[in-house]
């Protein structure tokens, strides 16, 4: 029953409740005025009921997101899922947030397939009922923000969702600065309101609760990848961790400053610069690389081996919807590199001529399977097949410790990308090449088999261990 | 860095070669670059620190990869990096214990010695680890001569499993002939038939064969295996019909390097005169090698990188 009210008729139910709590006692007329609406809504049914049979399968974006909907048909009486909101309290997010991910997916998406993968259907209503929406910016009378979500977060999750693609290792950025803003601004002002009850919370756990609201608000605008993933790890460890103990305020942060840097340092930044001279090392002089996808990564390597004297020859292969090749290709060009484009249908073709492929990983897996942007496993395929050894950049800490076959893996995402009111398009993500597919994987430990991706995993688990049992 | 003196690479020269030439127990010339490389901490008097004695160390290592006397120049490499790397890691252990330069390197010879013993074993233990993979009345194929492989084909005679083995001759005259002569002759003395065949008929006797063993001169990080020239083609051949390819080698085989073709294995391991003449080896990548039968028991050739990285890392 509840799943047949049309969108409009949620709205309405949708501004009925929220001006009844801000009205407040005045439970008369508020019941009157429900009673009206709920006549209004019945009538509208019949007629539609009578239009357009078709119209049920409305595409996604009128949903609005199903808990203020309950919230309403709760205050009118209609037996539902029964979630109490009392009346006073102003819609939080956190509640929002809760809402589970398969039950957007069954509601949200049209599509009866891919349903298991990550996506990002609705949450575009989501956020505009929280408040955050473009149109709402000035309006009054919605939340405000309580004091769960930091600015740059929310920022950086609304930036996000509207986003139809996303360099990865820009994403990493905008997440680490968003992060370091969240430090600065932590100041344990909810040490004793919430946990009142509770005897002397640590700064830690303080600020580990803190800091978990908005993960999750990020990781719902925009399913987050490895490098983003392992970022809040390394906050996470750090704030968790024996040394950051005994510490006041101002010391806290300042470790936690610390910490985030020096791993972007050694992890990121020179990692990269290691790898970019090993691959200086692999690519002989007057040889053709393929290169494939959207990262920066591989232009920023590509010129530094042309900076160094190498002067070879650089095919970019892309693909549909979001030709982001074009962009690598215009840096390349500027770099003074010659560079071929082509899309993944002239691929074949552009095989023939080629000595080496390299591709940039989003993650390295367990068993040697690599994630890479969609269209990555073709290339793979098609290199097997004539014989081109195929590498992959990876920094170590993009290594994760799970296993994948193939692209139909539940890690897997899916991100809108509207065509028309009539196709949905199934914008799977990434991609995986399996092991055997791939010759070795070039890192800042050197080149490795992607087999061997998993000790590399062990080893550093390993190190960790032994420092901090060092420091205690 | 502080040059070995002239006196010392002499004496040290001398060593190796006199051992390699006096090689009466068959010992593998990486266990004599391990061997000289011991001694060259022995005869060590002008070193007072451990960064010094290291770097000597480093010196002697290169030397011993400059000396043309062995074809067998992968082994000498990866057997002298595998022992510095296990001096630097003792050197670590011991330090724990006293910091006092001359006790270290007491401590060091005498933990030297002890690897280097492990290390003649390893043949003995992949040898016997290779038993459980011959099959009843087991049809094999050798391709190249190597002492491990050979030890083991000689226990798996006494052990009754063989029928009969296949050796194949290369097409040019090597210095493994007349070794590969009485070892076949042992063979078929022990009642089991040996037959020496062409490397050209090998794709014509593939169907009656069951096994097919390889000794190695190296293994590389991705589990491909530099072994004499023809290997790769065996391989293909054996791949083709299903057949199972065993690689004997000990460990200290490993080699920290990672070519993926042919051309980008280094010249010293494929010839023996600059780069003229035949190639002696070759490379034959991980996808037609089905197990390495080692010392450490029988890997996959993706364990060899977790072999490697686990040690040179630590």
């Amino acid at each position: 029953m509840t799943k047949e009210l049309s969108a409009k008729e949620k709205k309405k139910l949708e501004k009925a409740a929220r001006r009844a709590k801000v009205v407040g006692d005045k439970g008369v007329d508020v019941e009157a005025k429900k009673a009206e609406a709920m006549r209004k809504k019945e009538e509208a049914m019949k007629k539609k009921q009578e239009e357009a049979p078709v119209r049920q399968a409305s595409p996604v974006p009128k949903a609005a997101s199903p808990v203020p909907q309950v919230a309403a048909l709760q205050a009118e009486g209609v037996p539902g899922r029964t979630r109490k909101i009392s009346e006073s309290q102003s819609i939080d997010p956190r509640r929002l947030l809760k809402t589970t991910k398969t039950q957007q997916s069954q509601v949200e998406l049209t599509e009866p397939l891919f349903t298991y993968m990550r996506n990002t259907a609705g949450i575009k209503d989501t956020i505009q009922t929280m408040g955050f929406g473009r149109k709402d910016m000035f309006s009054r009378g919605i939340t405000k923000n309580p004091t769960q979500l930091h600015r740059a977060i929310v920022r950086l999750g609304f930036k996000a969702a509207h986003l139809s693609k996303i360099d990865e290792r820009e994403m990493a950025e905008k997440l680490k600065r968003a992060l370091e803003l969240f430090i600065d601004d932590f100041d344990g002002r909810n040490f004793n309101d919430e946990l009142k009850q509770h005897h002397r919370v640590s700064i830690q756990q303080n600020f580990i609760s803190e800091l978990n609201p908005n993960i999750n608000f990020i990781s719902k605008c925009h399913p987050m990848t490895r490098s983003e993933a392992c970022l809040v790890d390394i906050v996470k460890e750090a704030a968790r961790s024996r040394q950051a103990r005994d510490k006041n305020l101002a010391e806290f942060k300042e470790f936690l400053h610390e910490e985030l840097q020096l791993f972007w340092k050694m992890r990121v930044d020179e990692a990269e610069a290691t790898i970019a001279n090993e691959t200086f090392n692999l690519i002989t002089d007057n040889s053709t690389v393929l290169t494939f996808g959207d990262g920066m990564n591989m232009v920023r390597i590509f010129e530094k081996a042309s900076r160094l004297g190498r002067k070879f020859e650089v095919i970019v292969v892309d693909t549909e919807p979001s030709f982001s090749g074009k962009r690598v290709l215009q840096c390349l060009t500027e770099a003074g590199i010659q560079t071929k484009y082509s899309t993944i249908a002239g691929l074949s073709y552009m095989m023939k001529q080629t000595d080496v492929v390299i591709i940039g990983a989003r993650s390295l897996l367990a068993n040697g399977s690599v994630v890479g942007a969609k269209g990555c496993g073709t290339v793979a395929c098609v290199a097997n097949e004539d014989q081109v050894p195929v590498l992959v950049c990876c920094e170590t800490y993009k290594f994760e410790d799970r296993c994948a076959i193939n692209a139909l893996d539940i890690k897997n995402e899916i991100r809108e990308f509207p065509i028309n009111e009539h196709i949905t398009f199934a914008n799977i993500v990434q991609d995986v090449i399996p092991a055997s597919l791939v010759t070795a994987a070039i890192t800042e430990v050197g080149i490795i088999a992607s087999t061997s991706a998993a000790t590399v995993i062990s080893e550093n688990e390993r190190k960790r261990k032994d420092i901090a049992f060092e420091t205690t | 860095m502080p040059a070995v003196a002239d006196t010392d690479e002499k004496m040290l020269k001398n060593f190796f070669v006199k051992k390699i030439e006096n090689n009466t127990e068959q010992v593998q010339s990486a266990i004599i670059a391990m061997e000289t490389l011991l001694e060259a901490i022995k005869i060590d008097k002008s070193s007072t620190t451990i960064m010094e004695l290291i770097d000597r160390l480093g010196n002697v290592r290169k030397l011993l990869a400059d000396i043309d006397i062995v074809p067998q120049k992968a082994s000498i490499k990866s057997g002298s990096e595998l022992f510095l790397r296990f001096t630097t890691m003792m050197i670590s252990d011991i330090m724990h214990q006293s910091s006092d330069f001359d006790k270290v390197k007491e401590a060091l010879i005498d933990r030297g010695a002890q690897c280097i013993a492990t290390m003649k074993l390893c043949r003995e233990k992949a040898v016997r680890h290779f038993q459980t993979f011959v099959p009843e009345s087991a049809r094999v194929l050798i391709h190249g001569y190597s002492r491990a492989v050979a030890d083991a084909i000689r226990l798996a005679a006494v052990n009754g499993r063989l029928k009969c083995v296949y050796q194949t001759k290369l097409s040019t005259a090597s210095t493994d002939d007349e070794e590969r002569g009485k070892f076949l002759k042992e063979i078929s003395d022990a009642g089991i038939e040996c037959y020496e065949v062409l490397s050209e008929s090998v794709a014509y006797l593939m169907e009656r064969i069951d096994v097919v063993i390889l000794g190695a001169e190296a293994v590389v990080e991705s589990g491909s295996v530099i072994s004499s020239i023809g290997s790769y083609g065996v391989a293909i051949t054996a791949d083709v019909h299903k057949k199972p390819v065993y690689v004997i080698c000990e460990s200290f085989k490993f080699m920290r390097s990672y070519p993926m073709k042919q051309m980008e294995v280094e010249q010293d391991h494929k010839y023996t005169d600059g780069d003229k003449g035949h190639p002696i080896g070759d490379l034959t990548p991980a996808k037609f090698v089905t197990l390495l039968i080692t010392d450490l028991g029988a890997l996959t050739p993706a364990a060899v990188g977790h072999h490697l990285i686990q040690l040179y890392s630590g």
